[in-house]
C-alpha cells in the first residue's frame, strides 16, 4: 500500500503542477497566475484540516473518496471549464487525495519511514509537472492505474478491513468522544509547538535558486525520506540532533573558503535538513491526537500555507529558526514520549 | 571577522569543557560532544547578536540569548549524551547553567578590562 499511495501521491501532485503549468505558460498577466496559484495552493492546503475532520468522522468514505480523485483531477486539467473551475477542481481532488492517503499510511505504518516516504514523493511529482518535463496526459495515466491499483487491493481486504474500519470507526467515535476529554493541556502543547516547527519549515524549507530544475525537489524528496528512516534507525533524539547539526552545518558554509560552493551548497543542504522534519512532526502531531489523523495531518498541511505566502515579506534568520525548531521538536517529543504515545 | 568568530567560540568551549568535566562528566566522548555542542552555540549566539539591533535593548538581548543557549545545550546534551541521563537531568542542567555563566562572567570581565 505505501508504494501505491507513493506513486499516487507523485501523480497527483504531478497532474495538478502540469495543469497549472500548462495554464501559466499561455497567460499573458503575471497577477492572474499568482491568483490562481493562490487559490489553488489555498484550497489544497488550507482545505485538508476540514476534509480532514470530516473524513475522521467517516472512516468508510476513505476509499470512495480515493476513488474520486482521478475524476476530479480529469476534469480539472480540461482548460474548457476555465482556469478558475481548473483550480477549484485541482485544488479540491489534491485535498482530498492527501488527507485519504494521509490517513491511511499514518493508520497503518506506526513508525516514521512510512509517512516520510508517502510525503517525499509529491515535490518529485510537482516538479516534473511543473518545469513541463512529463505532461497532465502522462500523469493523468498514471494517476488512474494507482488509483485503481490502491482502490482494488484495499477492497480485496474487505471484510477484514470493513471489520476494522468499523472497530476503527467504532473506536474512533468513542475516541473522539473521549478525546476531548483526553486531549490535554499537555498533548494540545505539543501539537503548537509541532505546528510551529511545521510552520518555519514552510519558510525555511523551500531553499534557494538551483540551476538545475530538478535538483531542489530530487532534495525536498530525500529530506522527507531520509527523516522517516534516520528516526526509525537510530532514533528521534538522535535525528533531531543530527537535523540540528546539519542546519549548522549549512548557514556556516558561505563562511568556509569553498570558492563559492558553500554559496549554493547551503541553501540546499538546509533545504534538505528543513525537510527531514516532515516525517517527525506528522507522526508526532498523530501521537497528540490519535484519534484524529485527518485533522492533524490537515492542520500540518494548512500550517505550510503562511511560508507559500509570505515568504518574501518575513524576514527570520535562519540562525533563530533552526534553533526554534530544535527545541519545539525537542519539547514536543519529550511530552508525546510522556504521554506515552 | 571570521577568525574572530572562531576564536571567540574556540575560547568558550576553552573554558566551559574543563568545567563541565570538573562537574563529574569524565567520558571523553561526553566533554568533545559538549565542545562541539558549545562552539556551535556560541557562533549561532554570536551570529543573533550581530544581526540584532543592539542598541534597543543590549543586555535584554545578551541575557535572552545566553538563556536561549543554556536551553539549547541542555537539550543537546540530553540528545547526544545518553550516558549522562542516568546521573539526572537537574545535575546536568545545573552542570550546563554554571559553565555558561562562567564563561559569561569572563566575557563580562575582559569587555570591562578592555574599555
Amino acid at each position: 500500500m505505501l508504494f501505491l499511495c507513493t506513486l499516487l501521491h507523485l501523480a497527483v501532485d504531478g497532474v495538478c503542477g502540469a495543469a497549472l503549468a500548462a495554464y501559466a505558460v499561455q497567460e499573458p498577466d503575471f497577477a492572474n497566475i499568482v491568483y490562481h496559484f493562490h487559490l489553488y495552493s489555498l484550497i489544497a492546503f488550507g482545505g485538508q484540516w476540514l476534509t480532514g475532520w470530516a473524513l475522521d468522522r467517516k472512516m468508510n468514505w476513505i476509499l470512495p473518496g480515493l476513488a474520486l480523485v482521478p475524476l476530479l483531477l480529469g476534469l480539472g486539467v480540461m482548460p474548457g471549464f476555465g482556469i478558475l473551475a481548473q483550480a477549484v477542481l485541482l485544488g479540491v481532488g489534491n485535498c482530498v487525495f492527501h488527507v485519504a492517503a494521509g490517513i491511511m499510511i499514518l493508520r497503518r505504518y506506526p513508525n516514521y519511514t512510512g509517512p516520510g516516504v508517502f510525503v517525499s514523493s509529491g515535490a518529485i511529482g510537482l516538479g516534473l509537472g511543473i518545469n513541463r518535463i512529463c505532461g497532465a496526459a502522462f500523469f493523468l495515466c498514471l494517476c488512474i492505474a494507482a488509483a485503481l491499483s490502491l482502490f482494488f487491493c484495499e477492497s480485496r481486504k474487505s471484510p477484514s478491513l470493513k471489520i476494522g474500519e468499523t472497530e476503527a470507526a467504532g473506536a474512533g467515535e468513542k475516541e473522539a468522544e473521549t478525546s476531548s476529554a483526553s486531549l490535554s493541556w499537555a498533548s494540545a502543547g505539543a501539537g503548537i509547538l509541532l505546528l510551529l516547527c511545521v510552520t518555519l519549515r514552510g519558510f525555511g524549507g523551500a531553499g534557494g535558486v538551483s540551476y538545475h530544475a530538478m535538483l531542489l525537489p530530487c532534495v525536498f524528496a530525500t529530506g522527507k525520506a531520509l527523516g522517516g528512516v534516520c528516526c526509525d534507525a537510530i532514533g528521534y533524539r538522535r535525528t533531531i540532533a543530527f537535523i540540528f547539526i546539519l542546519s549548522f552545518a549549512a548557514l556556516e558554509l558561505p563562511f568556509l573558503p569553498l570558492r563559492g560552493v558553500g554559496d549554493w551548497l547551503s541553501p540546499l543542504l538546509l533545504a534538505l535538513a528543513f525537510n527531514m522534519t516532515m516525517p517527525l512532526t506528522l507522526r508526532l502531531l498523530h501521537g497528540c491526537c490519535p484519534a484524529c489523523p485527518g485533522l492533524m495531518f490537515g492542520l500540518a498541511a494548512g500550517c505550510l500555507l503562511p511560508g507559500a505566502f509570505w515568504r518574501e515579506s518575513l524576514a527570520v534568520l535562519p540562525q533563530i529558526m533552526i534553533v526554534v525548531q530544535f527545541l519545539s521538536l525537542f519539547l514536543a517529543g519529550a511530552i508525546v514520549r510522556r504521554a506515552g504515545v | 571577522m571570521e577568525t574572530a568568530r572562531w576564536s571567540t567560540a574556540l575560547l568558550t568551549a576553552g573554558i566551559e569543557t574543563p568545567l563541565f568535566y570538573l562537574f563529574g562528566y569524565r567520558r571523553i566522548g561526553d566533554c568533545l560532544w559538549f565542545a562541539l555542542i558549545n562552539i556551535m552555540s556560541n557562533l549561532l549566539l554570536n551570529d543573533v547578536l550581530r544581526a540584532a539591533p543592539l542598541e534597543l535593548c543590549f543586555w535584554g538581548m545578551m541575557l535572552s540569548g545566553e538563556f536561549a543557549v543554556v536551553v539549547l545545550e541542555f537539550a543537546l546534551c540530553l540528545c547526544l549524551m545518553p550516558s549522562v541521563r542516568p546521573s539526572g537531568n537537574g545535575r546536568l542542567f545545573l552542570a550546563v547553567f554554571c559553565t555558561n555563566l562562567v564563561s559569561f562572567l569572563c566575557g563580562v570581565v575582559w569587555a570591562l578590562s578592555l574599555a
